[in-house]
C-alpha cells in the first residue's frame, strides 16, 4: 500500500475512533459483560462470584415472579401499543381536519408527551387516589365509590396502561400528522368521488398510505413498552402482589434493590433477546411489506 | 346520455370571484372544452360540476336533475384528475376497479368490466403493476380507465394532457376523442392550450376572469371572435389587433397606435400583394411549411403568415392586402365585436 493509502486509512480510523469508543464503552462492552455475568453467581461479602453455568436461567424458569412480569409485560405491550396507535391516528385525523381551534387541540394532545413521566405519574396518583381522587369521586356520584384503583390486583395494571396510552398517543400523533400531510389531497378527493365515505377512504387509502409511519411508530411503541417503567417506580413499585411488575422493573428490583446482580444480568439477557427478535421481525419482514413504492 | 346545464354559477373566496355568474349548456354526447388562461376559473368550474367544491350561488343540472347540493359521489359522473390521482399502494387493476369495489359491485361483474375497460384502453398487460412502474402515458390511460369503468354518462377531465410530452399528447388527443365518440358520453375537459381545444372539442367555452367570454364551435371562435380577447387567444400566431381608421368603406391600419376602433385580421389571411397598405419587414420566423413575417406600419406591428420562404430581409418594403370578409372590427374600449 502506498503512503497516501496508509494516510487515508489512518484518517478514517481516527475519525471513527470517538464513535467507536462511545459505542464500545456504553453499548457493546456492557452487553458482553452482562452476558458473561449471567453465567456467574452474585459476589457477596467475602464470597467472590464463581462460574455457575445456566443456574441463573434455571432459577428464572422456576421463578413465578419472572413469569408474572413476562405476562404483565405482554399484556402491557399488547394493550398499550394498539390503543396508543389507534388513539394517535384518531387525534391526528381530528387535528388535520379544517376545524376551528385545531391549534389548541394539537397543543392539548401533545402536552402529555412533553411532561416528564414522573410528573405525569404524580398527577395520575391524585386521579387514582381512593375517596378523594378524581375518578373515585366521580364514581362516588353513582354510588360506586370506595375504589383503591392502584391498590387492587384487578385494576392496578389497567390503570398503569391507561397512563401510558395517554402519554404516548400524543407523541405518535405528531408522526401521523406529518404522514397525513404527505398524502396528496387529490387522492382523498378521488376516493370520495369514487363513492368511498369517510371510513372506506380511511381504510382503503389513508391507512395503507400511512403504513411506513405505522411501522416506525410501532417500533417506538414496542421499545417503549419494555423501556418505560418510571411510572411503575413512582406509583406502584410493582405492587400490589406484583400485579404491575414489568420486566424492566423486575430487573431494576433484582439489580438495585436486592443486589442480585447476576440474576439481573440473566433477566437483562432475556430482555435484550426479546427486543432483538422484535427489531429483526420489524425491519426484516414488516419493512418489506409496508413500502408500497 | 346526459346534458350538463350551469346557471348563474358563482364561486367566491371572500371578495374574489373565481367563477363569476356563468351560464352554459352542453348537448348529449358532446365534447366540450373549457378553455382559458391560467386563473380564469376553468378548473374551478370543473370542480364545481364534479362536486369537489361547493358553489357560492347558482345551480348545476345534469339531465335536468339539480345536483348543486348533491355529493360528488352521487352525481353519476367520473373525473380524471390532472395529476391522475392514482392510488400508489394499489395495482392498476385495483385502481381501475376501486369505485366498483367501494360501491359493492360483485366480483364477477367487476372482472368482466375490468377486462372490457382494460382492453379498450390497451392496459391489459399492465394490470398487475403499481402506478410507480408506469410511464406518464400509461398512468393517463389507467386514470381514464378508472373514470370510464363506472360507465357514467358524464366524464370530466382536468388538463388531461398537460403532464405528457408533445408526441404522446398528440396521440392521446386523438385517442380521447375517439373514445368519447365510441362511448357516446358527454365529456368536459379543461385546457389552457387552444390547439387542444380547437382540435378535440365540438364546442369551446372560452373563459376569462371567471366569466364566459365566448361559447361556440371551434370554427365560430376562429371565424367570428366575440371580442379582442377571443381573437387574441385563438390561433397561432393569434389575430393581429391594431388601431384602425375607416377608409373607402373598409378599415385600414392607422399609423398611430390609438384609435377607438380596432381592426382584427389573422396572419394567415394577409398576403403580400401588388397593391395594399405599405409596410416594412421587421423580422421573420421560419417554421418549415410556412414563415411568420413581422411587418411594421408606422408604430404598429402585424404578423403575416405566408407559405414557404418568402425571402424577405429586414427592412424590405412590402404591400399588405386581405379580403374584406377576413376583416374584423372591434370597439377599442369594450373590446367587443362591432356588428357590421
Amino acid at each position: 500500500m502506498s503512503m497516501t493509502g496508509h494516510r487515508t486509512m489512518l484518517y478514517s480510523a481516527l475519525l471513527l475512533l470517538p464513535a467507536t469508543v462511545l459505542l464500545w464503552v456504553f453499548t457493546y462492552q456492557p452487553i458482553f459483560t452482562t452476558i458473561l455475568n449471567s453465567f456467574y453467581s452474585t459476589p457477596r461479602g467475602r464470597r467472590p462470584s464463581v462460574f455457575v453455568g445456566l443456574e441463573n436461567y434455571e432459577t428464572m424458569i422456576a421463578d413465578p415472579i419472572f413469569w408474572k412480569a413476562m405476562t404483565n409485560n405482554l399484556i402491557y405491550a399488547l394493550t398499550t401499543i394498539p390503543f396508543s396507535i389507534a388513539l394517535a391516528l384518531a387525534m391526528a385525523l381530528l387535528v388535520s381536519a379544517n376545524l376551528r381551534g385545531k391549534g389548541l387541540m394539537r397543543m392539548a394532545f401533545f402536552t402529555p408527551t412533553v411532561l416528564p413521566m414522573v410528573a405525569v405519574a404524580n398527577i395520575w396518583l391524585f386521579f387514582y387516589a381512593p375517596d378523594y381522587g378524581l375518578i373515585d369521586k366521580f364514581l362516588g356520584l353513582f354510588g360506586m365509590g370506595g375504589n383503591n384503583i392502584l391498590g387492587s390486583v384487578e385494576t392496578a395494571l389497567p390503570a398503569v396502561i391507561a397512563i401510558t396510552v395517554w402519554k404516548e398517543a400524543g407523541f405518535f400523533m405528531i408522526f401521523y400528522l406529518a404522514g397525513l400531510q404527505q398524502i396528496s389531497p387529490t387522492l382523498i378527493e378521488a376516493s370520495r368521488l369514487e363513492g368511498a365515505g369517510f371510513w372506506q377512504t380511511l381504510w382503503r387509502v389513508q391507512i395503507p398510505l400511512l403504513m411506513p409511519t405505522t411501522l416506525f411508530i410501532s417500533i417506538n411503541a414496542v421499545i417503549g413498552a419494555f423501556r418505560l417503567v418510571d411510572h411503575v417506580v413512582a406509583m406502584t413499585k410493582g405492587g400490589p402482589d406484583n400485579a404491575t411488575t414489568l420486566l424492566l422493573f423486575y430487573i431494576y428490583q433484582n439489580g438495585f434493590a436486592f443486589w442480585d446482580t447476576a440474576y439481573a444480568a440473566a433477566l437483562t439477557v432475556v430482555l435484550l433477546a426479546i427486543l432483538a427478535a422484535i427489531a429483526l421481525f420489524q425491519f426484516g419482514y414488516a419493512d418489506k411489506r409496508v413500502h408500497y413504492r | 346520455m346526459a346534458r350538463i346545464r350551469v346557471q348563474n354559477l358563482v364561486k367566491a373566496w371572500g371578495d374574489f370571484r373565481a367563477v363569476d355568474d356563468i351560464d352554459f349548456e352542453t348537448n348529449d354526447g358532446e365534447f366540450v372544452a373549457l378553455l382559458g388562461p391560467s386563473g380564469c376559473g376553468k378548473s374551478t368550474t370543473l370542480r364545481l360540476i364534479a362536486g369537489l367544491d361547493q358553489a357560492t350561488s347558482g345551480q348545476i343540472f345534469i339531465d335536468d336533475r339539480d345536483v348543486t347540493q348533491v355529493a360528488a359521489a352521487k352525481r353519476n359522473l367520473a373525473l380524471v384528475f390532472q395529476s391522475y390521482a392514482l392510488f400508489p399502494h394499489l395495482s392498476v387493476a385495483d385502481n381501475i376497479t376501486f369505485g366498483l369495489s367501494v360501491r359493492g359491485v360483485p366480483r364477477a361483474e367487476r372482472e368482466r368490466r375490468l377486462e372490457k375497460t382494460a382492453s379498450l384502453l390497451g392496459v391489459t398487460a399492465l394490470l398487475g403493476r403499481k402506478p410507480s412502474q408506469l410511464s406518464g402515458g400509461q398512468q393517463q390511460r389507467v386514470a381514464l380507465g378508472r373514470a370510464l369503468i363506472s360507465e357514467a354518462p358524464v366524464c370530466l377531465l382536468d388538463e388531461p394532457l398537460s403532464n405528457l410530452d408533445a408526441k404522446l399528447r398528440a396521440e392521446m388527443r386523438n385517442e380521447i376523442r375517439t373514445l368519447q365518440q365510441r362511448l357516446g358520453i358527454t365529456m368536459v375537459f379543461v385546457t389552457h392550450d387552444q390547439t387542444e381545444a380547437m382540435s378535440m372539442a365540438d364546442r369551446v367555452i372560452l373563459m376569462k376572469s371567471g366569466k364566459v367570454e365566448q361559447c361556440g364551435t371551434p370554427a365560430e371562435l376562429y371565424e367570428n371572435p366575440a371580442s379582442t380577447f377571443v381573437a387574441g387567444f385563438i390561433g397561432t400566431p393569434p389575430m393581429n389587433l391594431v388601431a384602425a381608421a375607416p377608409k373607402d368603406g373598409r378599415l385600414a391600419v392607422a399609423a398611430a397606435a390609438s384609435s377607438d376602433l380596432v381592426l382584427g385580421v389573422r396572419p394567415e389571411h394577409i398576403e403580400f400583394a401588388g397593391e395594399g397598405q405599405e409596410a416594412v419587414v421587421a423580422g421573420s420566423e421560419y417554421f418549415g411549411a410556412d414563415t411568420v413575417v413581422a411587418c411594421r406600419i408606422g408604430e404598429q406591428k402585424l404578423m403575416v403568415r405566408v407559405p414557404g420562404r418568402p425571402g424577405l430581409g429586414t427592412g424590405a418594403q412590402v404591400r399588405l392586402a386581405w379580403a374584406p370578409s377576413n376583416e374584423h372590427a372591434f370597439d377599442a374600449r369594450s373590446g367587443l365585436r362591432k356588428s357590421a
